[in-house]
């Protein structure tokens, strides 16, 4: 009897590995897809310049050699999540289509994060919850001292 | 035949970029890297995009993650910023542990628990390690990464391998974690039942792991490998594939803060991904039953080249 009970166990335990694990493959599979797509169209607005850039390509090319905080300085380009007002120019589309890659693995990780808690695997929830802490902090930019 | 076709395509591709590679000397004398191509915007995101397809052929074929080869050859052979190149490397690697990690999750080669608390720590790591790296000088980022990339080279030739290391009991916190599992091994055709020890050891470890491959923009599968499979006691397989989906959320950590300093570029960025994406796919169909080994050779002297170019380059020597 209490042989089954393990062997119960053990299979739920199993099932439970496979459920969060397939949940976070399939929810991955599907944003990817997207943001691919995101990707190479709004890289090809940037370089067929369909819309104004923030930074014409040929001066953006120009300051490469740089470092980032000498070329921020120079281009006056936005720091953190300042660029979201300028959504209008392509290559700050181009951007957004990198920082959308960015954001799978923290909506992968809410993803099992609310199936942890709906099947009540305390243990899982919170490593997950402080995975997406640390998603959060460098997202924000929580740690930039200028 | 096949060596000849792989020695003919490494030579065609570092004679493809001779003039680029060429022009890295002309850095000093060039104000900018728009003098470099004479106006002609499109010549660089055209070269990083054919050099990174290379690039991805030969990291398939070399069995080396391709964000680890990017960022020392890119830094090496093309005229820009080195926080440009560590952006575009952590998105390079970055791109292709996501576009890997369905598949072998699904294949349940990926381990999703195993990867949670080690990611954790890594990623704590990465945090750190990209925020020292965009502060130090571009002399002393030089200087280390040359020395990391000299490591790595010596890592690639000695560090040893165990196909499925022998572990007779799992420890407390994996066993509270419940981390361990079942795969067919297919060349066996047998199951085989794996547990991990050391817990404690590898969580510390992935924090020193994260740390450079935030610092640096390196892919970190060089030294993810040897901790899930010489510390934990994790089956090769189970561990090469660990550890590409623990480089999904490693790298997510260390880009943001890249991001947020516009320390990436999608004109370098996006030709990096897509022509690294394109080439692996490339290289494993077209290199999946060559030999991988001479391949390797080269790629290992390659590497070590451009890290000693780094680490001299970084020591004003060069």
């Amino acid at each position: 009897m209490k042989k089954n009970k393990l062997s119960n166990k053990s299979e739920n335990n199993h099932q439970n590995i496979k459920e969060d694990q397939l949940a976070y493959a399939q929810t991955l599979e599907k944003f990817l897809n997207v943001g691919m797509v995101f990707i190479v169209v709004s890289f090809a607005i940037y370089i067929f310049q369909i819309y104004p850039a923030n930074l014409p390509l040929e001066k953006s090319i120009e300051y490469l050699t740089m470092r980032a905080t000498e070329y921020a300085r120079l281009t006056e380009a936005p720091m953190g999540w300042a660029w979201i007002h300028q959504m209008n120019k392509s290559d700050i589309i181009s951007f957004s289509s990198i920082v959308f890659i960015g954001m799978i693995s923290f909506i992968t990780y809410l993803r099992v994060f609310s199936l942890y808690l709906l099947k009540q695997n305390t243990t899982f929830a919170v490593l997950a919850f402080f995975q997406l802490l640390i998603f959060i902090v460098s997202a924000l930019g929580l740690y930039i001292s200028h | 035949m096949k060596k000849f076709l792989l020695i003919s395509l490494m030579v065609l591709l570092f004679q493809s970029f001779g003039p680029i590679f060429a022009e890295t000397q002309i850095t000093n004398t060039a104000n900018t890297l728009g003098e470099l191509v004479n106006g002609q915007w499109w010549v660089l995101p055209l070269s990083i995009f054919i050099f990174t397809f290379f690039l991805g052929i030969v990291s398939i074929a070399a069995g080396i993650g391709g964000g680890v080869l990017f960022v020392p050859i890119v830094s090496t052979f093309f005229p820009i910023g080195i926080d440009f190149v560590r952006g575009a490397g952590l998105l390079v690697a970055l791109s292709g542990a996501l576009s890997a990690s369905p598949t072998l999750l699904k294949k349940g080669l990926a381990n999703l628990r195993l990867a949670i608390p080690m990611s954790l720590s890594a990623s704590v790591g990465a945090l750190f390690g990209a925020q020292v790296g965009l502060t130090l000088s571009e002399n002393l980022v030089q200087v280390l990464l040359g020395a990391a990339i000299v490591g790595i080279v010596l890592i690639f030739i000695f560090a040893k391998k165990s196909e499925t290391p022998e572990v007779s009991k799992g420890d407390a916190i994996s066993q509270f974690l419940g981390i361990g599992g079942q795969y067919y091994e297919e060349s066996q055709k047998i199951t085989i039942s794996w547990k991990i020890h050391r817990t404690i050891l590898a969580l510390f470890l992935f924090i020193i792991i994260g740390f450079l491959a935030g610092m640096f923009g390196l892919g970190a599968g060089w030294a993810n490998v040897p901790v899930l499979n010489l510390v934990l006691g994790v089956p090769l397989k189970i561990a090469v594939a660990t550890s590409i989906f623990i480089l999904s959320i490693t790298d997510t950590t260390a880009a943001w803060v890249y991001l947020n300093n516009s320390a990436v570029q999608p004109i370098v960025a996006i030709p990096a991904m897509m022509g690294m994406m394109l080439g692996t796919r490339v290289g494993v169909k077209v290199l999946e039953k060559t030999s991988p080994v001479l391949i390797k050779r080269i790629v290992i002297i390659l590497l070590g080249l451009a890290g000693i170019n780094s680490l001299l380059s970084g020591l004003g020597v060069v």
